[in-house]
């Protein structure tokens, strides 16, 4: 008597084939999916660098009016740096919260501490700051940092 | 002798069902296929479009972070580069940004792969003393550049749109340190 195949054979071919086409589908979606991730880091990584890049222009101009570098920052904590287009000025006031940034659907907060010292939370007289840039996008955020001194590399 | 044992084959139904569900899988597994080369070749074409952005972006971020003598319009920047090299960029009639060193002209992305629909820098104006204007200065503070490109990938093309800030590092007492 010829064996025909059984129920659960069948089910675990028919398994197995179907498992094999979902793999191909997921995978073939993973490539513009892992792409569109890498834009928004992108995207999230620039936003924090420009939180970075106020922190530094402040300072620059603070130095250059031989004023106290720490503009607007004379405690350590949370802040938000922005750049307006219309009175060509850069913001900054204190925030627990980030602020939305020049991107739709990213925000970013700053923080400042004593660099030498970061228990001490009076900044005017600290020599060095770390400043902390933080994007935040969905679910990610991306953190980078600087230390800026009270002085300028190519001040003379 | 006749003999009684009966050899039985696959009857037309069994084989036309077994041709149906073979043809089934042959064809859901192309389009599979298929599908996987076209986002396979895609995600290359706007990995290629978005990295040809990405590093003329760095480039004209690195530019200015150690350029002086700013010379700013909506779509243009002029400046000296760490050389004193005279450098500019700008957005031509192309759609894409040029960069010209010591008027040596250079499309800075592939036009094949970015299509700029605009390029616009903001920055604070140096003007005012420093008594009454906090923002009294000698040279430019900050810069901030707004991108906005497509990506072109052949058979899809994805907008995007992108802000740049940079600070300057000879940007505090001196704005020409070329003199």
């Amino acid at each position: 008597m010829n064996k025909a195949f059984t129920l659960p054979e069948l089910f675990i071919s028919l398994l197995i084939l179907s498992l094999s086409l979902v793999f191909l589908v997921t995978f073939s979606n993973s490539y513009l999916s892992i792409l569109n991730d890498i834009r928004k880091r992108y995207l999230g990584l620039n936003v924090a660098q420009a939180g970075l890049e106020y922190a530094i222009a402040l300072r620059n101009k603070q130095i250059e009016n031989n004023q106290n570098p720490w503009s607007g920052v004379f405690s350590s904590g949370s802040y938000c740096l922005s750049f307006n287009t219309t009175t060509k000025r850069i913001n900054i006031f204190s925030s627990t919260q980030p602020c939305p940034s020049e991107i739709p659907g990213y925000s970013r907060l700053l923080f400042y501490k004593d660099f030498e010292n970061p228990n001490n939370n009076n900044l005017n007289n600290a020599r060095a700051i770390k400043v902390i840039s933080e994007s935040y996008f969905g679910k990610d955020k991306i953190r980078l940092d600087i230390v800026l001194t009270k002085w300028h590399p190519i001040q003379r | 002798m006749a003999s009684n044992t009966k050899i039985k084959g696959f009857t037309l139904i069994e084989s036309m069902a077994v041709l149906f569900l073979f043809t089934v899988a042959i064809v859901l597994s192309s389009q599979t296929y298929n599908n996987l080369v076209n986002s396979s070749v895609l995600s290359q074409n706007l990995q290629l479009a978005f990295d040809n952005f990405r590093f003329g972006a760095e480039k004209i971020w690195n530019e200015i972070k150690n350029g002086s003598n700013f010379i700013v319009s909506q779509n243009s920047i002029e400046f000296l580069d760490r050389n004193c090299n005279k450098v500019q960029f700008y957005l031509n009639q192309n759609n894409n940004i040029i960069f010209n060193i010591n008027n040596n002209e250079t499309p800075l992305f592939d036009s094949e792969l970015v299509k700029f629909n605009s390029f616009e820098i903001f920055y604070d104006q140096p003007s005012g003393n420093s008594l009454i204007d906090p923002y009294f200065k000698y040279s430019n503070k900050i810069f901030l550049i707004k991108y906005s490109v497509i990506l072109q990938a052949k058979t899809l093309n994805i907008p995007l749109e992108i802000y740049q800030v940079v600070a300057p590092s000879n940007s505090a007492f001196i704005n020409n340190p070329c003199q």
